[in-house]
């Protein structure tokens, strides 16, 4: 109970962190996805397996809360948590500097993916006029891409710290449990 | 291979979240969930108005603090204002007579005979379009879909796309699915004022014959039967005169920043 009541703490607090907070306060654009920030450190600190219907959740509660179509994000998490799984595996994400190099990829491509991943969704109508607006927004304006990605980094430090100890939490709590059984 | 074996699979996982999810977004079952949404948003709502208002404060401080070396010369702009509108104020029941004079030969619509709701923005699009917001009113404050939202002076800025108990989703004009009726004050010609994909309006549909010119007054018409007449839309930016074709286009600049509100009011209803 108290592990189910931790994690769908985390997932509020996310997305109410995102829509009323961070969303009025960066008015003109978009610079932090919180949820996919969420997803990465979930899969680098517990892995798929454990998390993978946690992401689900955190999905579902999103295309609640956005109020648009029930499906996309959870579509988008799981997708993204299952390769960031995979490649973690594949590179090894437990040494330092590649580990480090990849959370930076997984946040760069994270944002842009999960952009590209909404226009497909809620502006399919006009598609390739907003996929070239977005691009035109990431890579052309330089300013934007690079405060957005630094913000997203401070963010992904300050959740992962979050996300780990919640994790060591509940773990400790699930072996003193096992061993008082 | 066992079946347990199978379904424990990562990519049996994957696959069955994803068939079941692409499942969802093609029946789009909107009206399935809204008793979820609506119980959510509703318990949750406490919660959202905090972060709100917390976002709210934070923007402010943060305005304030960056404007520090603008303050004094303001403070002088201000003690040199005020002055100058003690002596206007003399003129100003002269001034408020004429305004309603104007006002009724240029129909354009006062606050007066509105039945307004301000409501509080306590929620935004989180994508790049800020094609909708979210407001602290809904169903129990009478808010119904279709409803018009406006600033302060009758600037139309969107309308009422779906209502939940206490809060409600304002799609803004400047959205793809917005068309809206107007003319223009100064000259009469008349059209659609269309969103422009988040990023504008363009006014289409404007016949030949009718007489467009730059900073033209657009307003809302009497030809939409759910927005009142003579809000204002924007002002004309850009003519695009292609004589070859039917209609006249043009964009509208809109008078109000829509990424700066803080505060809307929702008409909810009036006497044309």
């Amino acid at each position: 109970m108290k592990k189910f009541l931790l994690r769908i703490f985390i997932i509020f607090l996310i997305i109410f962190i995102q829509i009323n907070f961070l969303d009025l306060i960066f008015l003109k654009n978009n610079l932090v996805n919180l949820s996919i920030l969420t997803v990465i450190a979930w899969i680098i600190v517990s892995g798929f397996d454990k998390m993978w219907r946690w992401i689900v959740l955190l999905g579902f509660f999103n295309d609640i809360f956005l109020a648009e179509k029930i499906g996309p994000n959870i579509l988008f998490f799981v997708l993204s948590a299952y390769l960031i799984s995979f490649v973690s595996k594949s590179f090894m994400i437990e040494r330092r500097w590649s580990g480090f190099l990849l959370v930076v990829i997984f946040i760069l491509v994270g944002n842009f993916m999960g952009s590209i991943f909404n226009i497909l969704f809620i502006n399919s109508n006009m598609f390739s006029e907003v996929l070239l607006y977005t691009i035109k927004d990431y890579f052309i304006n330089w300013n934007t891409f690079i405060v957005a990605n630094i913000i997203s980094g401070i963010s992904f430090f300050i959740i992962y710290t979050f996300v780990n100890k919640i994790e060591k939490y509940i773990a400790r709590s699930e072996n003193r449990l096992n061993i008082s059984f | 291979m066992p079946v347990k074996k199978i379904t424990s699979k990562k990519i049996f996982k994957v696959t069955a979240v994803c068939i079941l999810a692409t499942l969802l977004i093609l029946w789009n079952p909107n009206n399935f969930f809204n008793g979820t949404r609506t119980f959510f948003v509703g318990i949750t709502l406490p919660v959202q108005k905090l972060f709100s208002s917390l976002a709210n404060r934070t923007y402010s401080f943060g305005e304030a603090i960056s404007s520090i070396g603008k303050i004094k010369k303001e403070n002088k702009n201000l003690m040199e204002e005020n002055l100058r509108l003690k002596a206007q104020n003399v003129k100003v029941a002269d001034v408020m007579k004429e305004n309603e004079g104007l006002r009724s030969q240029l129909n354009i619509s006062s606050q007066e005979g509105f039945n307004l709701e301000s409501a509080r923005i306590i929620g935004r699009d989180i994508y790049n379009n800020n094609s909708w917001i979210l407001i602290d009113k809904g169903k129990r404050n009478g808010l119904e879909k279709g409803m018009s939202v406006i600033v302060a002076d009758g600037i139309l800025v969107g309308k009422v796309e779906e209502v939940f108990d206490s809060t409600a989703r304002v799609i803004f004009i400047t959205e793809k699915l917005m068309n809206i009726n107007v003319e223009t004050v100064e000259t009469g010609a008349v059209g659609v004022a269309r969103g422009n994909y988040g990023l504008g309006l363009t006014m289409d549909l404007v016949l030949q014959t009718d007489n467009l010119k730059i900073g033209d007054r657009v307003i809302t018409s009497d030809i939409s039967q759910d927005v009142p007449r003579g809000l204002l839309v924007g002002e004309i930016r850009e003519i695009d005169l292609a004589k070859n074709e039917l209609f006249q286009k043009a964009i509208i600049a809109p008078p109000v920043d829509f990424f700066k509100l803080r505060f809307v009011f929702v008409i909810k209803n009036y006497n044309n």
